[in-house]
């Protein structure tokens, strides 16, 4: 690359993150016996500051999948966006449930055929017929790995260990959603870019539930305080 | 052909690495927020626009129209954030043509979000949309990239900070609509005082279910400080006399009206009042030849041929009487001795305001009488 296309170049990178909203963001999705916990903090920042402090970072794709999105939020919303449009016309044609690997797959193939203009790490993640609860990372590159549970966003760093240590293969839903539940608080607690709430999905063969904990009643770790601040938090 | 071209870009690039400055845009570094309170949505902006340091408008609007139910506040360039919102506007209203319903916020919000995304953050609007559809009231803040967020309070633009911190000390569930308006005004004059970007007055949009109260200039904090006289009104016998000449029209015969008020062509404005029809009509009740002449303000573009073709005619009048027709007067033809009706617009050639006209027009048809004259 010459001089010239490498000024071009790196002009146009700092166009395309100057002012971008990102999801500075923790999210995760474990997999249990018979379905999967989707969960995610509720910070988004423009720079310094907090744009929205009650993000949906879970979004719905089909009746049993869902996606957690990190990275640019104008990026992953409007690529959630397309998918629920083709994932909407393919489970028409097929008549039945769209299967998690097939969303999942769409998904990669948009982040990946789009990669150089795209700002997207995904967690696609649900419930079929054919394979249970199944969690699919979706990286920046667009990479498609199948795990039995994922981290993502700048949060999962402070994380990893944590999970590691103790996930565990047959969870109970319940179990599995105090896991996640905990390990996104630890990352709000470390993590300048993840704060807030914590939401979460669970999602089985019988339908989806969400669960919602205002920052105020995010468990406090080690050095934090019940400041005023927190017990003002309102309800959203 | 649609949409941006970035040819040029490279060469911009250039000329600004050897120092050259770029021409400015008119943002509206601005302060716009909005609150969902118990029947609706209040939406407020300031009205301040900007070209770098300078302030470009002192009151603008920046609470845009999207449908008789949504309106939208625009930060950020100001020709993308009326041109965007006009767009959708005009999207949405063909929607509705089609399916007869009214239209949905959440549908102005994917309008907008997809444009925005399409265009990359380059179309530069900053969003706060808000509206009532058949779920109840909603409210969405839109970024430039294209990414949205639904709120019960919301603040976009340069002194978004300090309308965020006014919101996020005084917001409650549930206002009432008095006080859910008084909390925005609150949160835009924060930013109005507070902000570089933002000043002047304050606009409200109420929007409920049962209508919109637009509220224009609800604060006017910089109200003008003096009033312009205009027009200016100069008093009779400014302008001193310097030379009086009086022509008397001995040929022109009034058949009804006054003769002196007809004759005074000096009054210029009387002597157009009405009169002349009068004297056209029993000119041509006795079955006279004749010629009337007629204004002046609408004539435009004239051949010459057509006027020629006038002033022969009028030299070989044994005698012409003078019809007068004010600017609202439709008599569309003219009587010509010869007995050729032709569009009065052809006469007139040359001719501008009343009182010259009518100058012009008996001084030339005197002068064919009399050549001597002048």
């Amino acid at each position: 690359m010459n001089g010239e296309m490498r000024h071009h170049a790196e002009a146009l990178e700092q166009e395309l993150k100057q002012g971008e909203i990102s999801l500075g963001t923790t999210i995760i999705a474990a997999s249990f016996e018979g379905g999967v916990v989707l969960g995610a903090d509720s910070r988004t920042s423009n720079g310094n500051y907090v744009a929205n402090r009650v993000t949906d970072k879970l979004t719905q794709l089909t009746d049993r999948v869902f996606v957690c999105r990190s990275g640019s939020a104008a990026d992953t919303q409007n690529l959630s966006m397309y998918v629920q449009h083709f994932l909407h016309q393919h489970s028409m044609e097929l008549d039945t449930f769209v299967s998690v690997k097939t969303a999942a797959r769409l998904a990669t193939q948009l982040t990946y055929q789009n990669k150089n203009m795209l700002q997207a790490g995904l967690i696609v993640a649900g419930w079929d017929q054919e394979e249970g609860g199944s969690v699919y990372a979706v990286p920046l590159g667009g990479t498609l790995v199948k795990v039995p549970f994922s981290l993502g966003g700048s949060g999962s760093a402070y994380i990893y260990g944590w999970c590691d240590k103790n996930w565990r293969p047959s969870m109970t839903a319940d179990d599995c959603r105090r896991f996640v539940h905990t390990a996104v608080s630890h990352a709000m607690a470390r993590d300048g870019s993840s704060g807030g709430c914590i939401r979460t999905v669970t999602i089985t063969k019988d339908g989806c539930k969400r669960t919602f904990t205002p920052g105020s009643e995010v468990p406090l770790h080690h050095g934090e305080l019940q400041g005023a601040a927190r017990t003002m938090q309102v309800s959203a | 052909m649609v949409g941006f071209d970035f040819d040029l870009c490279k060469r911009n690039a250039f000329l600004e690495e050897r120092g050259v400055k770029g021409p400015l845009l008119t943002k509206t570094g601005t302060t716009i927020a909005g609150v969902i309170y118990k029947d609706g949505v209040v939406l407020g902006a300031d009205t301040r626009s900007t070209a770098g340091n300078t302030v470009a408008d002192k009151n603008c609007e920046k609470i845009h129209f999207i449908a008789p139910n949504i309106y939208c506040c625009g930060a950020g360039t100001a020709a993308d954030t009326e041109n965007v919102t006009g767009m959708i506007s005009s999207q949405l209203e063909l929607h509705r043509y089609g399916t007869g319903r009214q239209s949905r916020v959440i549908t102005a919000m994917t309008l907008l979000k997809s444009h925005l995304f399409r265009y990359q953050g380059h179309v530069s609007a900053a969003l706060v949309l808000g509206g009532v559809d058949l779920k109840g009231p909603h409210l969405f803040t839109v970024y430039p990239h294209g990414s949205t967020d639904s709120l019960p309070y919301a603040t976009m633009g340069s002194g978004s900070l300090n309308a965020m911190a006014v919101f996020e000390s005084g917001y409650e569930e549930d206002m009432s609509k008095d006080s859910a308006v008084a909390l925005v005004a609150r949160a835009i004059r924060s930013g109005i005082f507070n902000d570089l970007g933002s000043g002047s007055n304050v606009d409200i949009c109420v929007i409920t279910k049962d209508g919109v109260e637009y509220k224009r200039n609800y604060e006017y904090l910089q109200g003008k400080t003096y009033q312009r006289k205009k027009p200016v009104v100069y008093p009779r016998g400014t302008a001193a006399v310097v030379k009086e000449r009086t022509i008397r029209l001995v040929d022109v015969d009034v058949l009804e009206g006054d003769a002196t008020e007809a004759i005074d062509f000096r009054a210029g404005s009387r002597i157009l009042e009405g009169e002349g029809s009068k004297l056209y009509e029993a000119m041509a009740a006795r079955g006279l030849a004749g010629c009337y002449i007629v204004p002046i303000q609408k004539v435009r573009g004239v051949k010459a041929a057509h006027s020629t073709e006038f002033y022969e005619a009028a030299k070989r009048m044994e005698r012409c009487w003078i019809r007068l027709l004010d600017s609202r007067d439709s008599g569309f033809n003219s009587y010509i001795p010869g007995g050729k009706d032709v569009p009065y617009s052809s006469y007139l050639e040359g001719f501008t305001g009343n009182v010259h006209t009518l100058w012009n027009c008996v001084r030339y048809l005197y002068s064919c009488r009399h050549p001597q004259v002048e």
